[in-house]
């Protein structure tokens, strides 16, 4: 006797059609399990035999086969133990086939028949409805996840046996009161938190409308983490399209707080200088998402940079690039989208308190040494630096409110409007993205300005590496002034922030 | 040069070769010697025989330039690396360093030698200075150029170099000492220094070329630049510091040592504020240093008249003080928006009238 049914494997962050078949008959019993499985699947063998014994099944000695197919796509996890048990039982004849077909199943099973959680239900549950199945039957913990989506029925369940009542008669099925989404907002950090810092503020603001990369150098406590973990607050808020992409990967990685529906915050990660590669950028033999990726959308901040290790920071590189990670194994490749903005931080010196001299006996070489241990090519995408807590906060003594997290998120959006309408169709969204004829065709800067920045570099002995990127951060500016043209002070205000860049550390300039 | 004079550099040279060999030994086998050409046909016995000693590495270092030709080898080097060597006797070595008790008996030099028609002043001071020792370092070296003043360092990095940088505004005013050849440029950190230093001025060495120098080395190098000098600029200095030996040879050199004061709590000057508290010259201003050497300067290099294009420029530039202020402060102070004190504070400083410390610390440049 024949039976199936209908599951998914997870490759990278998506999830792919599985077909489970069972062949029972007559023969000296055997139980095989074929379709190019990964250990942990294969596992799956003992794990289903019990549960359904346990389950109060008897199953009749004979020849079994199951396979997973299809068979040239290499299946890993722990999801399809339920799924295989089902496609047993259809077999076997205690459930009938028609009763599943509309159905897809995903769970790992114990001994003893329950059900249990898994990683990855929301990119399942996407995939049952790609293949336009009524319902999607999933382990209880992981049915909120799955209820994200309004359009397919979700039916979570703790045991085989309550799978099985459910399937032969659904009538009799009690829903479990869904866990209660989280209606209420959480308490965003704002701006206004942070107090006399303008500079740092407009640098944000800067960086977070072109998606610049963002430093901050200062010394401990002078409020670097505090701005970076208020960058999200002004980004835009997600859209529909990017809503989805960071549930997917936080469901992937397993950390999907239960009940919470989709993730409408932009994520904010903050890996330690320790994280190893695989950690960063995602990997190991059955890949999973990296901060990076778990970033994807949101804000990537990398406190105290020189402390990561060059090779740390050279991997990233690319999948900075590139706006994604693929990680090739054996069986195939995985493509991690890593489209994040990056912040980071660190202390001006060793001692981490220049140039405060009662703190600090670092000379401006010393300083230099410092900053050269981070790797150039890093450095450079830094297109905005500025200092930070240079004066202690009580010196300030202003009554000026400063800017709010609305008012700079106002700032922000305006800039993303303008660069939207520009690179429609172009296949970039952000003028940080620019480079070649694009670059030439929207960063034209008038005669003088050509003038401006050419004294700039001899001046400042500014690297012909900046060139471009200063054009870029000017555009952001010019966006922010709603000016279609990049005026002087625009490029001005561009240069001041490529501080890192001058040779003014005991090199020669003019 | 005629044949006889050859001969003379060519036994100085030999000696320039002993590089094992103090100054002091190298003037005492000179002192016993007839003239120095024959000193390169004395075996080692003839100065053992009166009363010098050597040891087994000096021995050996001599044996090996006389019977590897390092003379012949070395002069047609010269010509190679377009490199040029001076002696004692000859009349354009720098007379002001036979103040010395142990002068170098000769010197390799790129480009050119010290004018004798030109004051000279040595600027000193530490390899780790604050952006104040920098800018005055910067300025003075600028203003002495400008007026003449030939302007003498080691290319260390810190006050050195800024003083050799500030210096290439003039016309072949800019000289350097290294401790080793002066084909190795050290540190590399002050490459473009020194590559321009050939051209604006010259480089010069008591060691031959390809030498590597070692620690002690270095204080030797000091006394030449003291000594070329005719005055000693020490900028900044630690209480313990490597400036002092420089000091140390002025003063036994008899020259005028000026310092320039700093702040009584900040370490960097502790050096400098000791030394005038001990009697050395006090300098505020280039003009101090420039009155010393009899240099009239005229009214108008003195105070240039500043325009102001923008209005908001005038308003940061008056903010701005000896003071570091961090763009925060200078927003408190002036109200204006940051996007255009950013814009003003880039211009002011392309046009010198600001001066930058650390990555974001502006202040009022010494002025121009």
């Amino acid at each position: 006797m024949f039976g199936k049914a209908d599951t998914s494997v997870l490759m990278g962050i998506d999830g792919r059609k599985v077909t489970v078949e069972a062949d029972f008959g007559d023969g000296l019993p055997t139980f095989e399990m074929v379709g190019f499985l990964g250990s942990e699947v294969k596992e799956a063998k003992e794990r289903v035999r019990s549960a359904i014994r346990n389950s109060g099944i008897y199953m009749n000695p004979g020849r079994l086969t199951v396979n997973l197919s299809p068979a040239n796509v290499r299946k890993q996890g722990n999801s399809f133990d339920l799924a295989i048990a089902i496609a047993i039982l259809v077999a076997y004849g205690v459930i009938p086939e028609e009763k599943v077909t509309d159905y897809a199943f995903i769970g790992e099973l114990s001994l003893n028949g329950s059900v249990r959680p898994i990683e990855g239900t929301f990119s399942h549950v996407m995939t049952a409805r790609e293949e336009k199945k009524k319902g999607c039957i999933v382990p209880l913990e992981n049915e909120s996840e799955g209820k994200i989506f309004s359009d397919i029925e979700i039916i979570g369940v703790s045991s085989l046996s309550e799978t099985m009542n459910y399937l032969l008669s659904p009538e009799t099925y009690i829903s479990h009161s869904p866990l209660p989404i989280v209606k209420e907002e959480p308490i965003l950090p704002d701006f206004t938190d942070v107090k006399g810092q303008e500079l740092v503020k407009r640098a944000a603001v800067v960086s977070s409308a072109g998606m610049h990369g963002f430093l901050m150098v200062g010394p401990p406590g002078s409020g670097k983490t505090l701005t970076a973990k208020r960058i999200p607050t002004i980004l835009p808020p997600l859209d529909e399209k990017e809503s989805m992409e960071c549930t997917k990967i936080h469901s992937v990685a397993g950390i999907l707080p239960p009940g919470s529906g989709l993730i409408r915050i932009r994520p904010f990660r903050s890996p330690h200088h320790t994280i190893s590669m695989n950690g960063l950028v995602g990997g190991g033999s059955v890949p999973r998402p990296g901060e990076m990726s778990l970033a994807h959308n949101g804000v990537l901040f990398l406190d105290e940079l020189p402390e990561f290790s060059k090779t740390t920071l050279e991997v990233m590189r690319q999948p900075l690039e590139d706006g994604k990670v693929v990680i090739s194994r054996v069986q195939g490749s995985y493509v991690f989208p890593t489209h994040v903005m990056l912040v980071a931080a660190m202390n001006p010196c060793r001692c981490g308190y220049y140039p405060d001299r009662s703190r600090c006996r670092c000379s401006e070489a010393d300083v230099k040494k410092y900053l050269s241990r981070i790797s150039k090519p890093l450095l450079d995408r830094m297109d905005i630096t500025v200092e930070v807590g240079r004066v202690r906060i009580e010196d300030i003594e202003s009554n000026k409110p400063g800017l709010s997290s609305d008012e700079m998120r106002e700032m922000v959006l305006k800039a993303r409007r303008i660069q939207k309408e520009r690179f429609e169709g172009r296949g970039i969204r952000f003028n940080s993205e620019l480079s070649g004829k694009m670059l030439n065709e929207f960063c034209s800067v008038s005669p003088s300005s050509r003038m401006l920045l050419k004294e700039a570099f001899e001046s400042l002995g500014l690297s012909a590496r900046a060139h471009d990127r200063i054009l870029k951060v000017a555009r952001t500016i010019a966006d922010l002034d709603e000016s279609k043209d990049i005026k002087e002070k625009h490029l001005a205000e561009a240069i001041s922030y490529r501080a890192l860049d001058r040779k003014f550390f005991g090199e020669i300039y003019r | 040069m005629n044949d006889k004079d050859d001969a003379i550099r060519d036994g100085y040279l030999f000696l320039s070769l002993l590089t094992s060999f103090s100054a002091k030994k190298l003037w005492d086998m000179i002192h016993v010697s007839e003239n120095v050409t024959a000193i390169p046909t004395y075996p080692m016995s003839y100065f053992k025989s009166r009363g010098i000693n050597f040891t087994e590495i000096e021995e050996n270092q001599y044996q090996s330039v006389v019977s590897e030709e390092k003379v012949r080898f070395t002069k047609e080097e010269l010509v190679r690396t377009d490199t040029h060597y001076i002696c004692y006797e000859n009349p354009l070595y720098p007379q002001n360093l036979k103040d010395d008790s142990t002068p170098p008996v000769g010197l390799f030099y790129k480009g050119s030698l010290p004018d004798p028609n030109k004051k000279k002043v040595a600027i000193v001071g530490s390899r780790r200075c604050s952006s104040y020792g920098r800018d005055i370092a910067l300025s003075f070296s600028r203003e002495f150029a400008l007026n003449g003043v030939e302007v003498i360092s080691g290319m260390a990095l810190g006050i050195d170099g800024y003083a050799g940088e500030g210096a290439l505004i003039g016309e072949k005013n800019d000289f350097a000492v290294l401790a080793g050849g002066v084909d190795r440029p050290y540190p590399m950190d002050n490459l473009g220094l020194y590559m321009e230093l050939q051209k604006k001025g010259g480089i010069l060495s008591e060691r031959p070329l390809k030498h590597v120098p070692y620690a002690r080395e270095f204080p030797l190098r000091n006394r030449i630049i003291s000594g070329i000098a005719d005055v000693l600029l020490v900028v900044e200095a630690a209480k313990k510091s490597g400036t002092q030996i420089t000091v140390e040879y002025g003063i036994a050199q008899n020259k005028d040592i000026f310092a320039i004061p700093g702040r009584i709590d900040d370490p960097i000057s502790e050096g400098t504020n000791t030394l005038i508290k001990n009697g050395a010259l006090m300098a505020t201003s280039p003009e101090d240093i420039l009155e010393r050497l009899g240099i009239l300067v005229t009214e108008k290099l003195r105070k240039e008249e500043i325009t102001f294009q923008a209005p908001g420029e005038k308003t940061v530039y008056k903010a701005l003080s000896a003071e570091i202020l961090s763009v925060d402060e200078l927003l408190e102070k002036t109200g204006l928006p940051v996007s255009d004190m950013l814009d003003i504070l880039l211009r002011l400083e392309m046009r010198g009238l600001v001066s930058r410390d650390g990555l974001f610390g502006y202040k009022k440049s010494p002025r121009k």
